[in-house]
């Protein structure tokens, strides 16, 4: 009672400010300390060539978190997908059907992952382990059959390895995420089961079908995201995709992506995010840091953007 | 005259260019249960939550005892004797009842840093016994118990020995008929020890029966004090009515007519329907007709409302919307049928989002019909219900978890007004809301019965439900017991009998 | 007060940044092309100023002490500057970043220890005309799959092993051990041999051996020798030995101290004598031989001074002079290994190898050795000359 009424907008939009405040303290801190090599024309295309994979699929995964969830299976499924792109490209020697082989599975897993989780009420973080215990197992498993470290593809695809294509693709993506975000239910349905479930449900709101709608949109994006992994080395391995799950959790939270999602959840979260966290480890070798110190600093920059970006201490940790 | 406790001097809060009391003057003294009445917003909860130490004053003094009183905490105000119990959920879930009664004090029951739970049970029983709470056991885990009776430990921890002033801020909207006796009971007790209360409450009749000086803010400011003859005075009612709102409401606060009819059109029907505990629930509601369903808050009136709705499992019988059967949420949205939950925060509005996006909620799925929702439309939605329900904001964009109870209600209200549904199920809509809103509220539900929907209100308040309802179905025990049609001649004591 | 927090640590940050970068090599000016006022080395020999980066598997322990104390030790008088990155033995992509962010940072030549994603990186380091090495790789997988991509590649100039490409030697001097040690029942550990198909050679040829003596001992003497036991990069299962309970030797041809060993001390199974390859000098060095629980009876590791043969080969090719008798393509050389397998040899280790000391006076090389290596620094210098400095740091070569 007798409560100030704040302006929220404008908080928001400060909120929005802020998050690309980290991104701005990143990009100057490492203009000065690598003396401007990070602005090299070198550089840039390799920024974007290793932004795009972690873009591509930080949109994706931002449904998933707007909704207050989590998945940890991601990198197990980039390094799977990786590697079946590959078999089946080679033995078929069409990449079209590798390609839809390996967007079929990911949609597929997208239902699994939503279905299995609402249906037998687990957390879906529960369903996200398990899937990321089978792919992880199914990557070990088909490189151990192959006998080797690592499998590369006999057509290159250079295509997808140019500067253009990945910014194209960053952009498409970026186009068909906010799209879906803003001006579908899909998205203004993610943010309102992530800030509450049950009154989203007693609005009439299907939730079932939304969460493993996006998921399923989530699977699309790993699937792509894969497609591009690939195109980088033209070849994958056992050790494909670990860690990207951590990674693109690390970038949602450096983008102020709120980890129990809600209404504060937005898309450029994964842009910012995925650039930050790419100048930052870029940045650092550039910088000259050794290797022995850039863990550490690694997490002084993280500690320094988190608390610019993220307002309210009860907003960034999942429920 | 009995001896001052508290005084209360020039007292000024402000948050940030929001002032929200204004040179406050206010003295409690032994024996007296000092009601607190105002809307919401007119600095009620300011007064008592500084007084118990929860935030600071920006300017004044306090003497508590006749010595200058400056607490730094709840704890601290609580040791040295103005406790407060709360509108909220206060209890720690996961411990046992015993566990929550002590919290703090672990260290009389432990020795060698163990704790002796047996001890601390048989002590929480004794305690709970003193308050008449024989129904609650100490080793309990607390979450077994409703929000009522956890409501009720808390007054029980609240409530010690030491205890010179207790304060009840809005406590008795979560209680039941029974509940709010032992709060009466605890109130006069302490009251007739040399004790004092001090009491918030939206209730006017209940204000008017428990205290004996009553104080009515509006805007931060106090507009006048009642002693117990000033109360009970003809014509009080709406003299205190008339200080709260600061305009004479008159006496069209509820419906003004006492016309039952409707149209003949059943559209939404309970056919023999049992549950685990309800058995063979018959009820017609015609298009045009408010059905109020009142009862004890155990009696399952609440339930009634949810199966309404599709929630909850039936064992036999049907409940449909013009002879289709409902299955479940999903589609009874998509049949015309809203639902205001009576756990608003929880599931009637998202609090941490936009208001927009609560108005807008239910109506997504016609918006979205070719794929893309326009931003327009949304906005236009929005906006259309906020002017209509004159919502109190800066505008669709700002969060509902910055709006007054009566604001967030409206929110609520607004999501099935925008969505059009003809058949609205209300449960305790009016709980937690001022005089004011209230009866903008009653108008708006009078608006929709005249539009042709059928509405079935729920409530604990049996004036309200006298006061709106074309017909009442009074529930215990999980049954219809009793059926009133609308008449003026209708009063509370004729019903509370079937309740009981 | 958040805000203030971040300031703080922005500073803190900055601050550390800018301590490191004054703290890196002295020639840090970004002039990569050659420098006529050069710091010359005390030879008198004119060097000229590079940036080379080390991408290494691994970033910590005593071999990465005793390589950065190494390298540490020649960077002034041999005018580079080396800047560090660290790979994956499993992840392409993740390689590939690695050695683009060195590539950005201004590196002319890459030093790699890790075979994965060989063919996408020296795409890239052709296009942007960067010169890749490797070294304590044998660089199989490219070896057998990719060979005339990777070696047969202007950009990248050759690699030495850890050690021997071939460690038949070792098990066959191991096989020697448990025949004069008198033991029975020997298990063996190997890595999978699409990974090293080097450990499951020399198992085979370990087993040759055993045969050979058991076809002229006594029944009584006779020598079992177990079937392989395949490690997937992780340690050993504690029911192995519930399963050869008889077992009383252990030929660990997977790293022993790091993946084996463990599983021993949990199972309370020192007493089983562990004879292994990766020397860690942590351990291994505590308990071999005669001291500690003596469970250690050999081990073996590849001196880290041999990063001279990619690094001398990456300077020669950026000061565009080359050895004479420079073979057309490239190779995957030998050095000298470490092969410890007394405890004379032991202590000749602790006592004067850098490997265990870190301590670049221990060194093989001085660093006017070094200088003296390159072609471009020193017209008598040969291929042979460098392929046979790395071949003469044993341990009786050991001062």
């Amino acid at each position: 009672m007798g409560k100030t009424m704040k302006n929220s907008s404008l908080k928001t939009h400060i909120g929005d400010i802020f998050s690309f405040a980290g991104l701005l303290l990143c990009v100057i801190v490492f203009s000065i300390l690598s003396k401007g090599k990070l602005w090299s024309a070198y550089n840039l295309g390799v920024l974007v060539q290793q932004t795009c994979v972690y873009a591509i699929l930080a949109m994706g995964a931002v449904f998933i978190y707007s909704m207050g969830y989590m998945d940890i299976s991601l990198g197990a499924q980039v390094g799977v997908y990786c590697l079946l792109l590959i078999l089946i490209t080679n033995a078929s020697g069409s990449l079209i059907l590798g390609f839809v082989s390996i967007l079929a599975i990911a949609i597929l897993c997208g239902l699994i992952n939503g279905y299995v989780s609402v249906k037998l009420g687990l957390p879906s973080i529960v369903t996200s382990i398990f899937l990321n215990a089978i792919f992880g197992g199914a990557q070990m498993l088909i490189m151990e059959r192959l006998g080797t470290n690592s499998i590369s593809m006999d057509q290159k695809l250079t295509f997808f390895k140019q500067m253009p294509v990945m910014l194209a693709a960053i952009v498409i993506i970026a186009l068909i995420s906010v799209f879906l975000y803003q001006y579908t239910q899909l998205g203004k349905l993610v943010k309102g089961i992530g800030a509450n479930e049950t009154a989203t449900s007693i609005s009439g709101v299907n939730t079932t079908k939304w969460k493993v709608l996006a998921y399923v949109f989530f699977g699309v994006c790993i699937a792509v995201g894969a497609l591009f992994l690939t195109a980088r080395t033209n070849s994958a391995g056992k050790g494909t995709g670990a860690g990207y799950a951590m990674d693109i959790m690390v970038s949602l939270l450096l983008g102020g992506m709120p980890l129990s999602g809600g209404m504060r959840s937005k898309i450029s979260a994964a842009l910012v995010g995925t650039f930050t966290y790419v100048i930052l480890a870029n940045g650092l070798i550039l910088s000259g840091v050794s290797t022995t110190l850039i863990y550490i600093i690694k997490a002084i920059v993280f500690m320094a953007v988190i608390l610019m970006t993220c307002r309210k201490k009860d907003g960034v940790l999942p429920r | 005259m009995a001896e001052i406790l508290l005084e209360i001097k020039k007292m000024s809060k402000s948050f940030g260019p929001i002032v929200a009391l204004k040179d406050v003057d206010l003295t409690v003294s032994r024996g007296e249960i000092h009601g607190l009445i105002g809307e919401n917003g007119s600095g009620k909860s300011t007064i008592t939550s500084i007084a118990a130490g929860m935030q600071a004053a920006t300017a004044g003094e306090m003497f508590f005892k006749g010595q200058p009183w400056k607490p730094d905490s709840m704890v601290h105000a609580q040791a040295k004797g103005i406790s407060m119990i709360l509108q909220e959920a206060n209890t720690i879930p996961n411990c046992t009842v015993a566990e929550n009664l002590f919290a703090g004090q672990e260290d009389r029951f432990s020795r060698f840093g163990l704790v002796n739970k047996r001890e601390m049970n048989r002590e929480a029983d004794a305690l709970l016994a003193k308050f008449g709470l024989e129904h609650i056991h100490g080793k309990d885990v607390i979450n077994k118990y409703g929000f009522e009776d956890r409501k009720l430990v808390e007054i029980a921890r609240a409530v010690t020995d030491e205890t010179e002033i207790l304060v009840v801020d809005e406590t008795t909207t979560a209680l039941s008929f029974e509940g709010r006796e032992i709060l009466y009971r605890i109130m006069h007790e302490m009251a007739e020890k040399g004790k004092a209360i001090i009491f918030i409450s939206h209730d006017m009749d209940e204000i008017l029966e428990q205290c004996t000086v009553l104080t009515v803010l509006r805007d931060g400011e106090i507009r006048g004090t009642l002693n117990r003859e000033q109360m009970t005075a003809p014509g009080a009612v709406s003299e205190i009515r008339k200080l709260m709102v600061g305009r004479d409401i008159g006496d069209k606060f509820y419906r003004s007519d006492y016309d039952p009819s409707c149209s003949g059109e059943v559209v939404l029907s309970f056919e023999h329907v049992s549950t685990a505990q309800i058995k063979d629930f018959n009820l017609e509601i015609h298009a045009g007709e408010i059905v109020g369903l009142g009862g004890l808050s155990g009696c399952g009136m609440h339930e009634i409302g949810r199966l309404a709705f599709g929630i909850g499992d039936i064992d036999s019988g049907h409940v449909r919307l013009r002879g289709e059967d409902i299955k479940d949420s999903v589609d009874a949205v998509g049949k015309g049928i809203g639902y205001i939950s009576k756990n608003r925060d929880q599931e009637a509005v998202i609090l941490e989002g936009p208001i927009g996006v609560n108005i807008v909620q239910p109506s997504l799925r016609d918006l979205g019909k070719n794929i893309v929702i326009r931003p327009s439309e949304e906005k236009k939605m929005s906006r259309e219900q906020i002017d209509l329900l004159a919502i109190k904001c800066t505008g669709e964009n700002q969060w509902v978890n910055t709006l007054s109870g009566g604001n967030k209600q409206k929110v609520s209200f607004a999501k099935w007004i925008a969505k059009g549904s003809n058949v609205v199920i209300m449960d305790c809509p009016t709980r937690g809301v001022d005089i004011g809103v209230k009866q903008a509220m009653y108008q708006l539900i009078t608006d929709m019965k005249h539009e042709g929907k059928a509405i079935l209100m729920i409530s604990e308040e049996l004036a309200e439900l006298i006061g709106m309802a074309d017909r009442m179905i009074i529930m215990k025990d999980f049954r219809a017991v009793k059926e009133f049609t609308r008449s003026p001649e209708l009063s509370e004591t004729d019903i509370i009998e079937y309740m009981i | 007060m958040k805000k203030f927090l971040a300031l703080i640590l922005v500073l803190l940050m900055t601050a550390s940044l800018a301590a490191c970068g004054t703290s890196a090599p002295a020639a840090s000016n970004d002039a990569p092309a050659a420098s006529n006022d050069a710091p010359a080395a005390e030879s008198g020999v004119k060097t000229v100023h590079h940036k080379i980066g080390i991408a290494h598997y691994v970033d910590s322990g005593r071999a990465v002490d005793a390589m950065r104390a190494f390298l540490k030790g020649i960077e002034g008088p041999l005018d580079v500057e080396f800047v560090f990155a660290t790979l994956s033995t499993y992840d392409e992509a993740t390689n590939l970043t690695a050695i683009q962010n060195l590539i950005s940072s201004g590196c002319e030549g890459i030093l790699m220890s890790a075979d994965m994603g060989t063919p996408a990186i020296l795409e890239e380091c052709a296009s942007a005309g960067v010169y890749v090495a490797g070294f304590l790789c044998d660089y199989n997988q490219s070896y057998w799959t990719a060979n005339e991509e990777v070696f047969g590649n202007e950009y990248f100039l050759g690699t030495v092993c850890d050690g021997h490409a071939d460690i038949s030697f070792y098990a066959e001097d191991v096989a020697a051990k448990i025949i004069e040690g008198g033991y029975k029942h020997v298990g063996v550990v190997i890595f999978p041999e699409y990974a090293y198909p080097n450990q499951a050679a020399a198992s085979k040829v370990f087993r040759e051996k055993i045969d050979a003596y058991n076809a002229t001992a006594a029944d009584a003497d006779k020598i079992e020798v177990y079937e392989d036991q395949v490690l997937n990069f992780a340690p050993l299962e504690a029911t192995y030995f519930s399963t050869y309970p008889e077992m009383d030797a252990l030929f660990s041809i997977a790293a022993g101290a790091g993946m084996v060993y463990p599983t021993m001390v949990a199972s309370g199974k020192t007493d089983i004598p562990l004879f292994t390859s990766g020397f860690e000098a942590t351990d291994d060095a505590d308990n071999f031989g005669s001291s500690g629980n003596g469970c250690f009876k050999s081990t073996l590791c590849s001196t880290p001074e041999a990063i001279v043969y990619p690094l001398c080969l990456v300077i020669d090719k950026l000061n565009g002079t080359t050895y004479a008798d420079l073979p057309e393509k490239a190779e995957r050389v030998d050095c000298s290994v470490l092969e410890i397998m007394s405890d004379e040899d032991m202590a000749k280790v602790k006592e004067s190898a850098m490997y265990y000391s870190a301590d670049f006076a221990d060194s093989f090389l001085t660093a006017e050795d070094v200088i003296n290596l390159c072609a471009s620094y020193n017209p008598n210098a040969t291929y042979a000359g460098l392929v046979d400095a790395i071949n003469h740091m044993s341990v009786a070569d050991l001062k």
